[in-house]
This record gives structure tokens, sequence and C-alpha cells, in this order.
């Protein structure tokens, strides 16, 4: 740690103030869309979006692991990737949020080598049949990638939700441990 | 032998070119941002995710519909896209739903004058409860409208008139004569094929028969 309180909570802000950026500034008026020129025209600088070296972080937090992946912005390329397992010793320990902590900051450090400067982060629980909600360890992440110094996009949820499913596990009865 | 194995993952990383990712025309060429690649036939395929916000910089409400470039082909710094399609958020979507309000959901796929197949996903809430003959309706004026627009436009114009909801406009102004309206919206939209050469032409004549 080591890290001074005012930069953790600027930290935190940016999170939060990300977020609410995200989201939709309440209902449009009565469904008229919004108005358009018909044509389209960039209105930003030329290297507005070339300043930075843009990466995406991948955060699969389920309730067993954490895997950071930093992809390039395709998705395709891997930038460096990391994981709960390489940081503790316990299995059970792998989705903590220490674990989450360092395998975030280890997975970051290499890709600030690489010259990623900006991220967008993109949160995934296990989704489909498993739990909609991201593990113990997406906040953590989330918070070590914010305060290893690099510039936030977007954060968002990336959790697969099917249309439709095949059963969830567990029986009628449910799990009855 | 682990010593070897770590240089030559430095070097692939260190053979990587940095290129620009430019929107499509119907976008204005707009740098999206930088993706490193190692040769120039391998990035054909990929997608670009962004915002209609992060091309525009106008709306902040632009945040809230996705883009999909696919890179077509590179060209010494700079790889060109087409648009893949878009897509409203999830959160935005999300905030659209509500509870004691109907939804008339409607998706078809159309051909464009010059030959792509686009599905368009086309999305209207109503203020209170619609039964479903109302429903069907308004699924009718958005087939109606839909398929008169895909007809008399090319992909680009009728991708721009999607995302920034023109079509979903007049359809509002024509589904509201059926019931009170709250939203109508193109929430999603996607390339299913795109002309091949020599193709147009054959579809040009099949149809016109017909006509």
């Amino acid at each position: 740690m080591g890290v001074p309180e005012e930069e953790l909570k600027a930290a935190e802000q940016e999170e939060t103030e990300l977020e609410g950026a995200g989201e939709p500034e309440g209902e449009e008026e009565a469904g008229e869309p919004v108005e358009t020129t018909g044509q389209i025209t960039p209105s930003m600088g030329e290297d507005e979006a070339l300043k930075e070296k843009w990466g995406v972080v991948h955060i699969y937090s389920s309730y067993n692991n954490t895997i950071v992946h930093i992809t390039d912005l395709t998705g395709a390329e891997t930038i460096s990737f990391s994981s709960g397992g390489r940081h503790v010793k316990a299995d059970r320990f792998e989705a903590s949020p220490y674990a989450a902590m360092r395998s975030a900051s280890a997975a970051s450090e290499v890709a600030k080598v690489k010259g990623i400067t900006a991220v967008h982060i993109k949160v995934r629980a296990v989704g489909g049949t498993g739990p909609r909600t991201p593990g113990p360890g997406a906040q953590a992440a989330i918070r070590a990638i914010a305060r290893s110094g690099f510039r936030i996009g977007r954060i968002e949820d990336a959790t697969p939700i099917p249309h439709d499913t095949t059963r969830k596990k567990g029986g009628r009865r449910g799990r009855r441990a | 032998m682990p010593k070897k194995v770590t240089g030559k993952v430095r070097d692939k990383w260190k053979l990587k070119q940095w290129v620009t990712v430019l929107a499509s025309p119907s976008f204005g060429n707009a740098p999206i941002g930088k993706v490193p690649i190692t040769d120039v036939e391998r990035p054909a395929g990929r997608v670009v995710e962004t915002t209609l916000y992060d091309i525009l910089k106008q709306d902040p409400q632009h945040y809230s519909f996705k883009l999909y470039f696919q890179i077509d082909k590179v060209d010494g710094e700079t790889a060109y896209t087409i648009l893949k399609g878009h897509e409203f958020s999830r959160e935005y979507l999300r905030s659209l739903i509500r509870r004691g309000s109907s939804m008339s959901d409607f998706i078809k796929d159309y051909k464009t004058k010059d030959g792509y197949v686009v599905r368009v996903y086309t999305i209207a809430l109503s203020q209170g409860r619609m039964n479903s003959s109302k429903k069907h309706e308004i699924r009718m004026i958005v087939d109606k409208i839909m398929e008169e627009r895909a007809a008399s436009l090319t992909y680009d114009q009728f991708v721009q008139e999607t995302v920034l909801q023109k079509l979903a406009s007049d359809v509002y102004n024509e589904a509201k004569k059926v019931t009170r309206l709250r939203h109508v919206g193109v929430r999603k939209a996607k390339l299913i094929s795109r002309p091949q050469p020599g193709q147009v032409e054959q579809v040009e004549v099949l149809a016109a028969p017909a006509a």
C-alpha cells in the first residue's frame, strides 16, 4: 500500500464519475429522438483519439478466481495477463480481493512497459446459467487498475446474459450442501 | 530453456507496429484509436468497439450508443473499417424498459439499394399497456417504413439514419397515431452480408421481373 489517502479518494471519485457518464440522463422526451443533421462529421481534433495508446482490461471475476487480461482495442492482441492463482498459494484465496489487486497491478505493470497509457475496463461475472454478479475480486481489481496511473475510459459490465438458457445446475430442490 | 522463450515473446511485441484505425467513411473517417499488428493481412475482421460520443463529441447521450467497426484492410499506417453494427448500451436499454408499459419489438433483415443486408432491431415503448393488435399495427408500420427507406438508400446512408435514430423518429411520427408512445428506437442493427462483386447485378436482374 503506502498510497496517501487523498490519492485513493481521487481514484475512487474518478471511478464513480465515469460510471455515471455511462448512464443515460433520464429518459428521452417522449421518444422524439435526437435531432439529426443528416451528415456525420467528426468534430474532434485529428489526434485526439491517437494521443493515448488505448487498451482494454478484461476482468473476469468469479467466486473461484479473478482473471485480469489486458488486450488492445480489438481484443485480438494480448498485452498482458494475470490471474489470482499466480499470486496466492491456496486455491480458496484465488478469488480474494488481495489476489485480484496483485494480479491487476502485475498485469498493468507489464502493460505500462509495453506503452499502454489509457484503458477501458470491462467487468465480467460468470453469467450464463451462473451468477450475474461479479465476485469479490472485481472491485479490488478495478481500483488497482485505477491506481496504477492509467487514464480510465469506459467502465462497463460485460457479463454474458442469455436470452434463454439451459437449466441452471443444482436441480429442482437447489444445492443441498 | 525458459530464457529462450521469454526472449522470443519480447521480440514478438517489438515486431508489432501500431496502426491507426479509422471509422468507416459514413462516419467521416474519424480516428478511433491505435492497434498493434504483426502483419497486414491478419487484422482484417477484427472488431473495434466505440461509442457514438467518441466520434461526434457532441451529446453525452451518445455514450449509450455503441458502434462496432470491423477492420476491412490495412494500408500502410492506417486501418480502414466498415460499420459492423450498432447497439444501445445495456444500461440504456434497461432504463427504457419498465413496468406497466408495453414494448413492441421487431426484428427483420432489409436489403439496401446497393445490396447490403442489414438486420434491424426496432423497439417501441408505449406510455401504458398496449394490446397485441396495437403491437402488431406498430410492427407493420416499422416494416413498411424500413422497407421503403432501405430500398432507396445506400448502406452508408441507411446506417447513418439508423444510428442517429432518424428512421426511428419517422416510425414514431407514424406510429403515434396508433397509441401513445414513450420511445421508439433502433436498438440494434447489424450487417448480415455485403454484396460480392458480380452478385449485385444478378440480384437486380432477378428483382426486375417481379416488380
